[in-house]
């Protein structure tokens, strides 16, 4: 696996050579610092990008060609990382030693077009594609709270987000899409192509020579910023808050929201991952044993890290009358952690998953992609300074970190044990 | 021992049957560096009705044992847990029960031997009592209370429900509440019995393994173990009939937009006897048809899109039995009623084009590829293989490029969608 960086005019470009597979995987990412009205604008410019463009405009036709392709897989999307607002472009398809001669060519062009020639009359999106993509993005809208998991993280988040873009409802707002129309949206367009930094990963058995002259002749015009823009948003600390919502819901679910002070990137990569894994990160983990496998009380109970924003979160889906033992099973096993309640021969073992799963990223294109952005955005080392690096993390540097874990947010969404 | 080529995809395939009956499949893909293990019993939530080894009389075991067995497969005699054990040696291991089959697997590279050991012998030491079982029935139904809030799931489950008359698809994998209660640690020790011989079962290994090391290590660990001489477990068979138990249901619920199910039910033996196709052509044939027809590049989706019957694509699912097969459609629509009447119009135009039809066979030739690479379809494929049909379709390839537009036409002529029950999932009336 050979990766080579080039900075180019309108955009630059990242090259893993290798051939272990037979398909070829692109990625663009376009980012710009947060803003709330972007994140449902861009949602609708992704969901409208993935079924048009100039040369196909029908959703019909569009699917049509991507079979022609050989099952091109050519898929958009707007997520948020931290301060940062990501625009993804990706492409992946079948090398054409295993399809016909002009393939590669042929499955880039294809791409390309989508994403630099959408389907655009007078300054404005098509109106047909746009009301359609629009009204069933509305009617997402509408149900999105018919989900209590994804309700209850949502709630979470805006009440330890204080106002922060980790307030913001990543899956949009209504309001901000019913005045949406399909000029604004171009303009969103134009602005992102023009503004944002753009990134152009590549992966497969493709040379420099086959891809850069293609995306030099729709990127060139472009002039890619060179300013470093920073993913890590602080945590926004304030009173710690306990909130109970009566639902119609069956199930309860429970979100407990954790800080970590003062943590070094060191720590944010590796320790806070181990501190996870051992307390509810994997099927053995405390906080399962203890709730779950000793107590009965849930099925489904686990902890996520965000390194980005210094934070942890306990999911939980229980009866509303184990609300009490539960919270108290959890702080309990949080100061266990802290108490550095766990032996040697556990700290190993999650070095020794991390070491795993690490090692097995090069299976998989998209995990190799995933590897090289986290490097570029975030710092983060790369295969082998990773696994070397995950193997230092001591338990003192995890008992340390555990005595920085802070509660802040208890959020119940109560069930009522009866929906239909 | 034999070597199967996968042709046109660059693997090889080894089969292996030991003396005790067990059968082991190996994938090796050097260039990979995970491996990923599978071992399956063919019992699953649809197995309560049968002969237990060693009697004669068929039982009725109560529904969602397979799933319950699954759980309580974790719990060691020794107090060891299994999780842990795997985690150890630096991989996760874990596992999954649905109509046909429960399957139990470990994903990692680190420590393959010792893993494959493990999973050997956790399978086959159970250690059920009184006290453990009590203790998973408050897990379960939470488990249960999971998906009570999902309008999708819901309207699934009563769909089945009403398909089916006497048949166990109507009933759920995970059983019921009260099912779940019933089950005692006799029932699980007489499942245990009946579906755990290794004659009952399987071991699938895909990714950077040596196949002959592989299917050795499997051998001497076997040879260590007595069984029982394998009696191929007798199930009660269904006179399933091909009409459905309830045309028309609703069902209220706390959500924004109706949900419709619909589901058609065709008389699978009628039509392999009239066709001369195994359910696997037939099934391969339909779900041409249900992209062609209902898929993201269909006529039918643009039309109903403009007529604001829905706004998003629709999604379809096959279910076979030995003798039934099911297309079930599902999308949202704010006139769930509207939208199934537009279906069942569309069912009656069999206009579809040949270039429409070649695009989609192009689709699942290249989707083969796509499986090619990654150890986790492939064992899917293989497992999903075994359960269905009961050996592994090596000329995958082959077969897809033998699909032809005239088979297809006859394939869906023969299909009765007259025959057909549905779900709407209502706002509940506030």
């Amino acid at each position: 696996m050979k990766y080579t960086k080039t900075k180019k005019n309108g955009y630059t470009l990242h090259l893993i050579q290798t051939n272990k597979f037979k398909t070829i995987a692109i990625r663009a990412n376009f980012r710009t610092p947060i803003r709330e009205d972007l994140l449902t604008k861009r949602e609708l410019l992704a969901g409208i990008l993935s079924v048009s463009s100039k040369n196909y405009p029908t959703r019909r036709e569009f699917v049509m060609r991507k079979e022609e392709l050989y099952q091109l897989g050519c898929r958009f999307s707007s997520y948020t990382s931290g301060n940062m607002l990501v625009f993804m472009a990706d492409l992946k398809f079948i090398h054409e030693k295993y399809t016909e001669e002009g393939m590669n060519h042929e499955s880039l062009a294809f791409f390309l077009d989508t994403l630099m020639h959408p389907n655009i009359e007078k300054d404005a999106f098509n109106h047909d594609v746009f009301t359609l993509e629009k009204r069933n993005y509305l009617e997402f809208l509408e149900g999105k709270n018919d989900n209590p998991n994804r309700y209850a993280s949502w709630k979470l988040d805006t009440l330890r987000g204080r106002g922060t873009p980790l307030s913001f409802d990543a899956s949009g707002e209504e309001a901000i899409l019913k005045d949406l129309d399909e000029k604004e949206l171009y303009h969103v367009y134009k602005d992102m192509l023009t503004k944002d930094a753009l990134d152009i990963f590549v992966i497969g058995d493709i040379t420099k020579e086959d891809i850069e002259p293609l995306l030099d002749s729709y990127f060139q015009e472009r002039k890619n910023e060179e300013e470093q823009l920073d993913h890590f948003l602080p945590y926004p600390k304030g009173e710690p808050i306990t909130l109970k919502e009566e639902s119609t819901f069956t199930q309860s679910k429970l979100k407990m929201g954790y800080y970590i002070e003062n943590m070094t990137p060191f720590e944010r990569h590796y320790v806070l991952r181990v501190y996870n894994f051992l307390l509810g990160g994997s099927s053995d983990s405390l906080l399962f044993r203890v709730v779950r496998e000793e107590n009965s009380l849930c099925y489904d109970i686990h902890s996520t890290s965000a390194p980005l924003y210094d934070m942890l979160t306990i999911h939980a889906g229980i009866e509303a009358k184990d609300y009490e033992k539960t919270v108290s099973l959890v702080q309990e096993s949080i100061q266990k952690m802290r108490e550095g309640n766990f032996t040697e021969e556990e700290l190993e073992k999650v070095k020794l998953n991390y070491k795993t799963s690490y090692e097995e990223i090069v299976d998989s294109q998209s995990s190799i992609l995933g590897l090289y952005e986290s490097h570029v955005y975030l710092n983060y080392e790369l295969l082998e300074q990773r696994i070397e690096a995950m193997s230092t993390v001591t338990k003192d540097m995890v008992v340390s970190l555990a005595n920085r874990v802070q509660l802040d947010v208890i959020y119940l969404l109560e069930g009522n044990g009866m929906n239909e | 021992m034999n070597k199967l080529e996968i042709k046109g995809l660059d693997l090889t395939l080894y089969e292996e049957r030991l003396a005790n009956g067990l059968t082991i499949y190996v994938i090796p893909k050097e260039n990979s560096k995970g491996i990923y293990a599978t071992f399956t019993t063919k019992f699953g939530g649809h197995d309560i009705d049968f002969i237990p080894e060693g009697k004669e009389e068929v039982v009725s075991v109560p529904a969602g044992i397979a799933h319950f067995l699954e759980h309580k497969m974790f719990a060691q005699k020794s107090g060891e847990d299994v999780m842990s054990l795997f985690s150890k040696n630096g991989v996760s291991c874990n596992a999954n029960t649905s109509s046909y089959k429960t399957c139990y697997l470990f994903d990692g590279s680190s420590h393959f031997e010792e893993n494959l050991n493990l999973l050997l012998d956790y399978v086959q030491e159970p250690y059920f009592t009184e006290e453990n079982v009590e203790k998973e029935k408050h897990i379960i139904e939470q488990e249960i209370d999971m998906t009570a809030d999902n309008p999708y799931s819901i309207g699934y489950f009563r769909l089945m429900e009403n398909m089916f008359v006497c048949d166990p698809s109507r009933i759920r994998v995970i059983g019921s509440k009260e099912s779940v209660n019933s089950i005692t640690k006799e029932d699980l020790y007489t499942c245990y019995e009946t579906f755990y011989h290794p004659g009952n079962m399987f071991l699938i290994v895909t990714g950077n393994v040596d196949y002959e090391r592989t299917i050795e290590i499997v051998k001497e660990n076997q040879e260590k173990k007595k069984f029982k001489e394998f009696k191929k477990p007798t199930l009660k068979h269904y006179e399933e009939p091909v009409s459905v138990l309830k045309k028309e249901d609703t069902i209220e619920m706390n959500i924004t937009v109706p949900k419709l199910t619909l589901g058609f039910k065709f008389d699978l033996k009628r039509l392999e006897k009239e066709l001369q196709f195994d359910e696997a052509t037939i099934r391969r044939y339909v779900a041409i048809y249900a992209n062609l027809k209902f898929g993201t590049a269909s006529c039918f989706l643009e039309e109903v899109k403009q007529e604001e019957l829905t706004t998003s694509d629709m999604d379809y699912s096959i279910y076979a039995t030995d003798d039934i097969l099911l297309l079930i459609l599902e999308g949202d629509s704010k006139n769930a009623i509207a939208l199934k009447n537009r279906i069942l119009k569309e069912v009656d135009n069999y206009q579809i084009d040949t270039h429409s039809f070649e695009l989609k066979k192009r689709g699942m030739i290249a989707s083969c590829v796509y499986t090619s690479e990654n150890i986790y379809s492939l064992n899917q494929k293989v497992l999903s293989d075994m359960i269905s049909t009961g050996e592994v379709e090596v000329a995958i390839l082959e077969n897809y490029k033998k699909l032809n537009y005239e088979d297809f036409m006859r394939v869906i002529q023969s299909l009765d969608f007259t025959n057909y029950a549905f779900v709407t999932v209502n706002p509940k009336k506030k």
